[in-house]
């Protein structure tokens, strides 16, 4: 019987999934992920995890719940760097997350807990391949395969984010190899930069289906992932040292390229309440943000009791708030021209 | 110039040594209190963890006294720790503070000796007579605070030690020479060591691991030490600028440090997390299992070494039956609330004790 491999439906899923699902699909795994984040997996996350840990953490503990009696071997890789640069790396929870999640949740099947350390050493991604299909028993020329195929796969997939698809669609284009088509955008009149890391902006259920909301209010959306990789690494050379963890860089980078180019008329910066790089990440884009005359500027934290109204009321009240500034803005214009 | 840095525990014993050697003027800000607490809060991002309200607040109070340079270590992550002085240098910018910031950083501390020391025009071996001052000082008194909090609650006769540890202390703020400081250790020493004291296992032992800062600065614990001794428990506490300092700044040290601290926490927690994580693990196994009855864990609101740590001493205290409290620390200053929960849990473990005691009579 073919075995099945786990792969919890949040963090770095938005990123990485179709790189793991084409590799162990290649090497003749069943690829099984959970389902989309719901009451279910928060409920479950709850139950399970530390108190004082942060809404994504928590909802990873409730995924790896649900999975972990329908899997044979469950993938929660140590994410430890994944880009040459100081010496950057993950918060700290996301270095120990496969430490917690054993700590805290009995009954786990096999777990693969390869680091992946891709800032150090040559061709550390190959090498990573080789010892995670290392321990699932897969050796030579088949291994050689699958990792082209997933480099491609994540490819596409990542070139499908930069077209500003949302990631969900981007997943499922990218694996089933069906054309993606870009969603219609209604005519819109606000840009906005929501900005933050890729478990709020692209999980629905956390971010109470702004992305949706958003389109149908006229804006269009920019996301981190829709800056230009060579742009995003190009960023914070004004940072007096970079930040240490690897989202928060993406972030912060992202933040600087809209403000530089001048292509929003706003930035959203969402996060998770307790998350501890976030209150640095926060204050640096906010003093960014004023150096360029002022951006307007707003921070939704997310919690474990998210209501939909509020988040809604508080962003209906940003975009309208922006709408007139830029009416008065254009009165002063016919006035004085 | 005038030089100033933000408190960390006895951090400032070294600092305030060395710049005496070396002549350079300096300013020492108030402990970290109430008022510092308040002044960091304006600043500090919303989230930002309690060590840095109370630092930048201790940086605004050396500043508002007339400092004018300042004297940080920063550091590589991932505690958030390392980018406080980058990001308080931002802030203070912003609300207007003109100051200059020493940083010593990976790599950089011996560059910025090397500027300290061509400012002053001093001699080398003076550079290093400063450091060996500050570092025999520093120690001194934490070797003198380690007695005090294990052995003060087993004495037969407390009051003489207690008297004892005053007169080593006035000495040692007078103490300039490395000779007299190394005496007034070995005194201490010798000095437990004859004294008439109760077998360790007729005392409470606890031990307490955390974060950094809140393990050293008393006003970020609620002055937990204090309460503690003044019921007459005995304190098990590995963390001290004197354990902690050779093994950040000596790169000889780090590894096997490292190594060491992963075998003791193993299988608990497999990789370092940066800033203590690690260490409140490996020191909890170790110390439970040879010479606390319970351990308490301290560490600030929105930790996140720590509270990876917490989830490991969860597991660790089911699996070798140690009574472990885990206490978060916001920025509310309520003594009461805190003490309470420490009061309760210590009488458990004394009916815990006092149970067992009957079960082996």
């Amino acid at each position: 019987m073919e075995m099945t491999i786990g792969f919890p439906r949040t963090l770095f899923y938005f990123l990485y999934y179709p790189f793991w699902y084409a590799f162990f699909t290649e090497l003749g795994f069943k690829v099984v992920s959970s389902d989309p984040t719901n009451r279910s997996s928060l409920d479950l996350g709850m139950r399970e995890a530390v108190n004082d840990a942060c809404l994504p953490i928590k909802l990873y503990h409730g995924h790896v719940t649900e999975l972990k009696d329908k899997v044979d071997i469950l993938f929660m890789p140590r994410m430890v760097s994944i880009r040459k640069l100081d010496r950057e790396t993950f918060c700290p929870k996301f270095l120990g997350l496969p430490d917690m999640v054993r700590n805290s949740i009995s009954g786990l099947p096999r777990v693969i807990d390869q680091k992946v350390d891709l800032g150090r050493g040559v061709f550390p991604l190959w090498r990573l391949c080789q010892q995670v299909a290392g321990d699932l028993n897969c050796r030579g020329w088949p291994v050689w395969r699958a990792f082209q195929k997933a480099r491609r796969m994540q490819k596409t997939f990542t070139d499908y984010l930069a077209a500003g698809i949302p990631a969900h669609q981007a997943i499922e284009a990218a694996i089933t190899g069906r054309a993606c088509q870009t969603p219609e955008y209604p005519p819109s009149d606000v840009r906005l930069a929501i900005l933050g890391y890729p478990y709020l902006i692209y999980d629905s259920f956390v971010n109470v289906c702004l992305f949706e909301k958003l389109a149908r209010m006229g804006i269009q959306t920019f996301t981190v992932e829709m800056v230009p990789s060579e742009r995003l690494n190009g960023q914070g050379k004004n940072l007096p040292k970079n930040l240490f963890w690897n989202f928060s860089n993406r972030t912060v980078q992202a933040a600087y390229y809209y403000l530089e180019e001048e292509k929003t008329d706003g930035i959203i910066h969402m996060t998770a309440f307790g998350c501890g790089p976030d209150a640095m990440v926060d204050k640096l884009m906010e003093l960014e943000a004023k150096k360029h005359g002022g951006v307007p500027f707003i921070t939704l934290s997310l919690d474990e009791h998210t209501g939909e109204a509020g988040v809604m009321t508080r962003i209906e009240a940003f975009v309208d708030m922006l709408r007139l500034r830029r009416e008065r803005h254009e009165d002063i214009i016919s006035r004085q021209g | 110039m005038l030089l100033s840095f933000p408190h960390m525990g006895k951090i400032h014993l070294a600092l305030a040594e060395a710049l005496q050697v070396l002549e350079i003027p300096y300013l020492l800000p108030a402990a970290p209190g109430p008022r510092s607490l308040l002044l960091g809060q304006e600043l500090a991002p919303e989230g930002s963890c309690l060590p840095f309200c109370l630092v930048l607040g201790n940086m605004r109070e050396a500043l508002d006294l007339g400092a004018d340079t300042i004297l940080m270590l920063g550091g590589s992550g991932p505690c958030r720790f390392g980018y406080f002085v980058y990001l308080a240098e931002q802030l203070l910018r912003q609300a207007g503070y003109q100051t200059e910031f020493l940083v010593i950083d990976n790599g950089r501390h011996l560059r910025n000796l090397i500027t300290l020391k061509k400012k002053q025009q001093v001699p080398w071996t003076y550079l290093l007579k400063a450091v060996q001052c500050g570092w025999h000082k520093v120690l001194t008194e934490e070797l003198l605070s380690a007695l005090e909090r294990e052995y003060l609650a087993q004495a037969v006769n407390p009051r003489p030690f207690r008297e004892k540890l005053v007169q080593w202390r006035s000495r040692l703020v007078s103490a300039h020479e490395i000779p007299e400081m190394i005496q007034i250790r070995q005194e201490a020493e010798d000095t437990v060591k004859r004294m008439p004291r109760y077998p360790a296992s007729e005392v409470l032992r606890v031990g307490l691991v955390g974060d950094i800062y809140t393990m050293l600065e008393p006003f970020a614990n609620n002055r937990i030490e204090e309460f503690l001794i003044g019921k007459g428990i005995s304190i098990v506490k590995t963390m001290a600028v004197s354990t902690w300092l050779p093994n950040i700044l000596l790169p000889w040290k780090r590894g096997s440090y490292r190594q060491n601290l992963l075998q003791q926490a193993y299988p608990y927690l497999r990789y370092s997390v940066g800033g203590f994580g690690l260490e409140s693990v490996a020191h909890t196994r170790n110390l439970a299992l040879r010479k606390v009855d319970c351990m308490i864990q301290l560490f600030p609101m929105g930790c996140m070494p720590e509270i990876v740590a917490c989830s490991a001493l969860n597991k660790l205290g089911q699996d070798e039956n140690i009574p472990i409290l885990s206490i978060t620390l916001d920025q509310h200053d309520s003594r009461t609330g805190f003490e309470t929960r420490v009061e309760a849990f210590l009488e458990m473990v004394e009916g815990i004790k006092v149970n067992k005691k009957a079960l082996c009579h």
